[in-house]
């Protein structure tokens, strides 16, 4: 007889492991550090680039290595571990920042043509995620293959919620906090949708991703911006600062309390 | 099908009100929404009045130093000041690339350093007497 497990080598048992999800549940938490996540990858980037010296090339072809690196961590958990994804949520939030800076400062393309270009890179990963699994469900990342195409669409999601923010804020000559409200008001019509009018969790949750990209970007900016311009004037090293404590504080609860973690019965 | 349409009004919903809400503020704003300009750029021409300063007596590493200041000054202010005039941000922002460029050289040119501060220092305070 031939185990079944030569057929679907994806799903052969590793200690129990294999088929657990490697990636959180949705849950209140989830959002509100994806949102701190995203705000610090906006402050962070922008210190590491300018305060540092370092240079935009500098600082992402480092930011890129270290994120490399984290993944492989990732990867290598075959679970959720909060710690783990959540240190790849934030390098991702940083390096997506960074090639869009990158694209739109050192190679002069244009936010039209680079929100365009993720879009479409974005409906592309979506199409081929789904034409290799059959599924686009964030309930059931248990293999290698499934992961990657999980963070691809991550990676997309930031570098698409970078750019149409940044579009928004500067073409139409939204401010940072206008452009905030008006983030804050698709999300909560997503909300809508999903609660009461039947919008499928799946696309509503990757809408909500990209749009909680230029939100967090706006709450970022209210707070670092000099008073002047409308904003705390906390600067970026003091924004990014209390974020990763905020960060570290709900990574550290939601290790203890199991909070995120699918339940098995559900896989 | 029907899930795409449905992502498609609930998007389009707030952005639709949100315009909406934005052009009739602009209206009773008046012309002032068309042209708010970059405002008070004071601070930054200090800067770079200083810079110049340092340079013209010959001491480049210390104008390195303070061009810093501005830097950091300026970029931080990006997000709040690049909306209010795009084009013009965008003006200074050159101008600014070229002098940090000229003042990092490896042996800098002390007529290249003066050269592309002057030019900074004219968008600068161009931006601030039109306005």
């Amino acid at each position: 007889m031939i185990p079944a497990s030569i057929e679907k080598p994806d799903m052969v048992p590793v200690e129990g492991l294999a088929r657990m999800n490697r990636v959180p549940k949705v849950t209140i938490d989830f959002w509100l550090i994806k949102l701190m996540a995203v705000t610090m990858g906006e402050t962070a980037a922008d210190y590491l680039a300018v305060n540092l010296g370092l240079g935009l090339t500098t600082t992402s072809l480092i930011m890129a290595a270290v994120l490399i690196g984290a993944l492989v961590l990732q990867f290598r958990q075959k679970r959720y571990v909060p710690w783990s994804y959540w240190l790849a949520v934030v390098l991702i939030s940083i390096v997506g920042t960074l090639v869009t800076d990158n694209l739109v400062d050192n190679f002069g393309v244009s936010l039209i043509a680079t929100t365009i270009a993720f879009t479409l890179a974005l409906a592309a990963t979506f199409a081929l995620w789904f034409a290799s699994e059959n599924t686009l469900s964030i309930h059931a990342i248990h293999t290698g293959r499934r992961e990657a195409w999980y963070w691809l669409a991550i990676l997309f999601t930031f570098a698409l919620g970078t750019a149409a923010g940044d579009l928004v804020a500067e073409r139409f000559g939204l401010g940072y906090l206008a452009t905030g409200v008006l983030f804050g008001m698709i999300i909560a019509s997503l909300a809508v949708g999903y609660f009461f009018l039947g919008l499928d969790p799946i696309l509503g949750f990757w809408l909500a991703y990209i749009f909680t990209r230029p939100l967090g970007a706006s709450f970022g900016d209210l707070m670092s911006q000099p008073a002047q311009y409308g904003g705390m004037g906390l600067g970026t090293v003091i924004t990014s600062a209390l974020f990763l404590g905020a960060i570290i504080l709900i990574v550290a609860y939601m290790s203890l309390s199991h909070d995120g973690e699918e339940d098995a019965a559900l896989n | 099908m029907r899930q795409i349409l449905l992502a498609t009004a609930l998007i389009a919903l707030p952005v639709a009100a949100f315009t909406g809400f934005n052009i009739q503020q602009a209206r009773s704003a008046g012309i002032h929404a068309n042209a708010p300009g970059l405002g008070d750029l004071t601070r930054f021409a200090t800067i770079i009045a200083d810079v110049q300063g340092i340079a013209a007596k010959g001491d480049l590493a210390a104008a390195r130093d303070r061009i810093k200041d501005f830097e950091i000054a300026w970029d931080g202010a990006e997000a709040g000041l690049k909306p209010m005039d795009p084009t013009h941000w965008g003006m200074i922002d050159q101008a600014a690339d070229a002098a940090f460029t000229a003042i990092r050289a490896k042996s800098p040119e002390p007529a290249a350093v003066s050269g592309t501060l002057a030019a900074l220092q004219a968008t600068l305070v161009n931006q601030a007497v039109t306005k």
